[in-house]
């Protein structure tokens, strides 16, 4: 397997070689490294060559496909992230990156799928976020080209593929939605709801999930056809009747509880590719619920993270994409 | 190859109305054709809207021909 977890100078060198890269660390690091093509976000979480780690010494560096012939990093406030993609290449694919809670999370969870030409090219990326036991921890992301450091802006590496090849996205979400079950309806886009509508009749949410005895390690989750997006929960807040979301439930959609795994790690793990990914990322629950660390994930490395992006905002997924030929992929459909 | 028929062929109408019943094998697919649903469920009496949903469609063929081939033939027979 390639090696992508560095310590700080060999971090150093690598940025220095002039590639192009997507970097996760702790912010600590990430301002030490010199001004580059890569854009980056703050984690101390990592699925690497040797398996899950926690680690604020560690950097983690993927080398973008030696095929992306040209590429420009831009950044976006939540107003601003609907021009995405009127800034894609013509044929190419965009890496993003978010800080976690961040106004422009919360726009690209809500707003993401109404934006125009959001599918003409694949996008890809990540939610930036912190040690999970501190509790001061503040996400950012890191625009390479700059040297700038950022809180309230999503980070893009738009690149220009060449023309024989393509990107194809894809995630494993072991989770399957109970649609012959309750739905969930919210009145308002929020990461902490407490008002909603169980099979239409007025109720709290948090009293509902704590009646039903829920477990929190499964989400609930909104129907996209024949798969779903999960929404995973953080904390039943008994006290202030409310529930924390690791990402926002959006009003007008409607929701089903998950239903229960038989092993978490197991199930995970047998839809996870066997092939060594160009660039993937994980969410943090997994790596948590399945006891990622220090265990590999078959061949796929990335930060672990507090969201990921494949088109829109998912979470407990993992995201990975692939860089191939246009012929092969024309012989396989 | 499969030519992306444009945006004049009744197809992608056919397309916009039953795509429910499709099973795609692409994740861009699924949340394209979802975001063609919310369009026109949150817009039930805009029909220029269903108009909109095809544009968004064949704009997605058109450039992601390459890994949504097997989707298009889907699509088409819809």
């Amino acid at each position: 397997m390639k090696k992508t977890l560095f310590n700080l100078d060999e971090a150093k060198s690598v940025i220095s070689s002039g590639k192009k890269f997507m970097v996760a660390g702790p912010e600590e690091l990430l301002t030490q490294l010199p001004k580059g093509d890569w854009i980056g976000g703050t984690i101390p979480y990592f699925m690497g060559q040797d398996g899950g780690v926690k680690s604020k010494d560690l950097i983690q560096i993927t080398e973008l496909d030696s095929k992306i012939q040209d590429f420009a990093i831009k950044e976006y406030s939540a107003d601003e992230l609907k021009n995405i993609p009127k800034d894609y290449f013509e044929r190419g694919m965009s890496f993003i990156i978010i800080p976690a809670f961040s106004e422009p999370h919360l726009a690209y969870a809500k707003d993401a799928v109404t934006f125009d030409g959001i599918f003409k090219n694949p996008i890809l990326g990540w939610v930036s976020g912190f040690d999970l036991d501190d509790p001061q921890g503040k996400a950012a992301v890191f625009n390479g080209k700059s040297g700038e450091l950022i809180f309230d802006k999503a980070v893009v590496l738009h690149c220009e593929l060449d023309s024989s090849f393509a990107a194809n996205i894809d995630i494993i979400n072991p989770f399957i939605s109970d649609r012959e079950g309750i739905t969930i309806e919210f009145p308002e886009s929020t990461w902490s709801p407490s008002k909603c509508l169980i099979n239409g009749e007025e109720a709290n949410f948090a009293e509902f999930l704590q009646k039903i005895n829920h477990n929190e390690q499964l989400p609930i989750m909104t129907d996209l056809g024949d798969s779903d997006i999960n929404v995973c929960i953080m904390k039943i807040d008994s006290e202030n009747n409310k529930v924390d979301l690791y990402n926002p439930v959006i009003a007008g959609f409607t929701y089903y509880l998950a239903k229960p795994l038989k092993d978490y790690a197991e199930d995970f793990r047998s839809q996870a590719p066997n092939h060594e990914a160009d660039w993937s990322c994980n969410c943090v629950l997994n790596y948590l619920y399945s006891g990622l660390e220090g265990k590999k994930l078959n061949q796929l490395q990335g930060p672990v993270t507090f969201g990921e992006i494949a088109y829109l905002l998912l979470n407990q997924t993992c995201v990975y994409y692939d860089v191939k030929e246009v012929e092969a992929l024309q012989k396989a459909s | 190859m499969i030519e992306v028929p444009p945006k004049s062929d009744l197809r992608w109408q056919q397309f916009i109305k039953n795509g429910e019943n499709c099973t795609f094998s692409s994740l861009a697919t699924k949340m394209m054709y979802k975001r063609c649903q919310m369009l026109l469920k949150l817009n039930p009496d805009k029909p220029e809207k269903f108009n909109e949903a095809v544009a968004i469609a064949h704009e997605y063929f058109t450039n992601n021909k390459a890994i949504a081939e097997s989707d298009l033939k889907i699509a088409l027979a819809a």
